[in-house]
């Protein structure tokens, strides 16, 4: 047997093991159904809902919120990426602050922008934008940085001009970091939309997520936990599919 | 070179300062909390004491999730870098994983383990274990191979491969992935807390944000960037001096 063959059959044996357990212990009564609900209930449920169309309002809301602060992100954030490259000495200066922000915990902002925005989707957009917008930035800034010296000699005997000089040679030389931190903004972008409508909303997916737990409706609320982690792991697999043809055309 | 980095650091400490001021002008609305009265509600946690069963609950509970994400994600990452056909199997469903908002399991938890330091500890150690894992699994697969056959031809044990050869080789990534795995550990306990617990920071915030102590939810959500930054600013420094060295 060919090895391709024989790592998809184990992956499919490990999912299927993992849920077929999940089933026999609810259905065998080792875990209380509103502990934990059998997954061939959490996809009908999923399934019942989607056609009902009690969800779409949801769904749009949620998608909606992701593109807007994902798309704001990747517009304010890449000129200042390329700003910021431009002068090396204010990027250092700034540089603790970003690298600081970086890996800080944003969301805890999130009672401040309760307190001056109010319940909505403000809060939500100020911290998905102000999340997603890091990456974003720094990887510009250092993808146009570490461009090989080769190139834009490249470019000089050839005579561009200086914006040829920047989108024919440095910006396609800095595409796979550049992609890399987008990557990562989309990744933090759908996080944080989420997390903060299961923290404070009164639409979306996460609010439901947290809408069916308060409310014990245990068999919806998986069913929404499923559909959140499909969302989330499609996404991925797309953004991982565009990164591999962005590499192999370089 | 000496001139630069004096207006470099002249120049951060403006920002600073510019910072500061955007926050003193913020607070003459009477939605935010001044700088100064921030501190000082702050400070009296300290001095009236508080703060402490929060702080000590809190600290506990980030040190036994960070240890417990050690353990796991050292562990599986050097089983899944040393097997490829592990890997193989694993990789893509682990950065699925990732990808995933974490918040939306914690009900799960919830139910799982009640309200409690355990339930904190895994909402924690789900944030934190996978930077680690994936880090370390990718350092493995990406070092030389050189590296173990040297470690081979020396008859070392997989111990001594691992403390001698596997953990140096891969210093770089792993130090990455402990500062993230820090700082998403610390967001995923206390967020935990404002769910799953009746002490803690994450909790006196919500309950300061709910009684409308506005000074003492700034000074409190200050506490907690202050602890973030310094971490972080650590763990770049050693990253830094790692890279020099490689």
């Amino acid at each position: 047997m060919k090895r391709a063959t024989k790592v998809k059959i184990v992956r499919i044996m490990v999912i299927s093991g993992f849920l077929l357990f999940l089933e026999l212990i609810t259905r065998a009564g080792y875990v209380r159904p509103t502990v934990l609900v059998p997954p061939s209930i959490m996809f009908l449920t999923l399934f019942r809902s989607i056609i009902s169309g009690n969800l779409t309002p949801h769904f749009v809301r949620t998608l909606s919120e992701i593109l807007f602060s994902f798309s704001m992100a990747a517009m304010i954030g890449m000129p200042m990426g390329i700003f910021f490259w431009k002068f090396p000495k204010i990027w250092k200066m700034c540089a603790v602050y970003f690298v600081a922000g970086y890996a800080m915990p944003t969301i805890f902002f999130y009672p401040i922008l309760l307190v001056i925005f109010g319940l909505g989707t403000m809060p939500i957009l100020v911290i998905a934008i102000g999340t997603s917008i890091l990456p974003i930035i720094m990887n510009t800034a250092a993808g146009l940085r570490e461009v090989r010296e080769v190139y834009p000699k490249v470019g000089q005997t050839f005579e561009c001009t200086p914006l040829q000089m920047f989108f024919k040679v440095r910006f396609p030389a800095a595409a796979p970091l550049i992609f890399a931190g987008l990557k990562m903004g989309f990744t933090y972008a759908v996080t944080l939309c989420i997390a903060m409508e299961f923290l404070n909303a009164e639409k979306g997916l996460g609010f439901l997520v947290s809408y069916h737990y308060f409310t014990f409706d245990t068999d919806i609320l998986y069913a929404y936990i499923l559909l959140i982690i499909i969302i989330a792991v499609t996404i991925n697999r797309i953004l991982l599919g565009i990164e591999k043809r962005v590499r192999m055309e370089l | 070179m000496n001139r630069d980095r004096i207006i470099v650091t002249i120049g951060a400490a403006l920002i600073g300062i510019l910072l500061f001021i955007i926050w003193l002008l913020a607070s003459n609305s009477f939605v935010v909390a001044t700088p100064m009265a921030s501190v000082r509600a702050l400070y009296s946690g300290f001095t009236e004491g508080w703060i402490y069963p929060h702080l000590k609950s809190t600290l506990t509970v980030i040190l036994m999730t960070y240890i417990i994400s050690l353990i796991i994600g050292i562990g599986c990452g050097v089983i899944l870098g040393i097997s490829p056909f592990l890997r193989d199997v694993f990789e893509g469903m682990i950065l699925a994983v990732y990808a995933v908002p974490k918040i939306v399991l914690y009900p799960i938890f919830l139910t799982l383990f009640g309200i409690g330091w355990t339930t904190l500890i895994v909402m924690g150690t789900i944030h934190a274990v996978f930077p680690l894992l994936i880090n370390t699994m990718t350092g493995i697969k990406n070092m030389s191979k050189t590296y173990i056959k040297v470690g081979k031809s020396y008859n070392a044990n997989s111990f001594q491969m691992l403390k001698k050869i596997y953990i140096p080789a891969i210093s770089l990534p792993l130090v990455t992935g402990l500062k993230m795995a820090c700082s998403l550990g610390i967001i995923g306990v206390i967020l935990g807390e404002i769910f799953a617990s009746k002490e803690g920071i994450g909790q006196i915030i919500m309950r300061s944000y709910a009684l409308m102590e506005l000074d003492r939810m700034y000074g409190l959500i200050l506490l907690l960037f202050l602890f973030a930054f310094v971490i972080n600013v650590s763990f770049s420094r050693l990253e830094r001096r790692l890279k020099k060295v490689f």
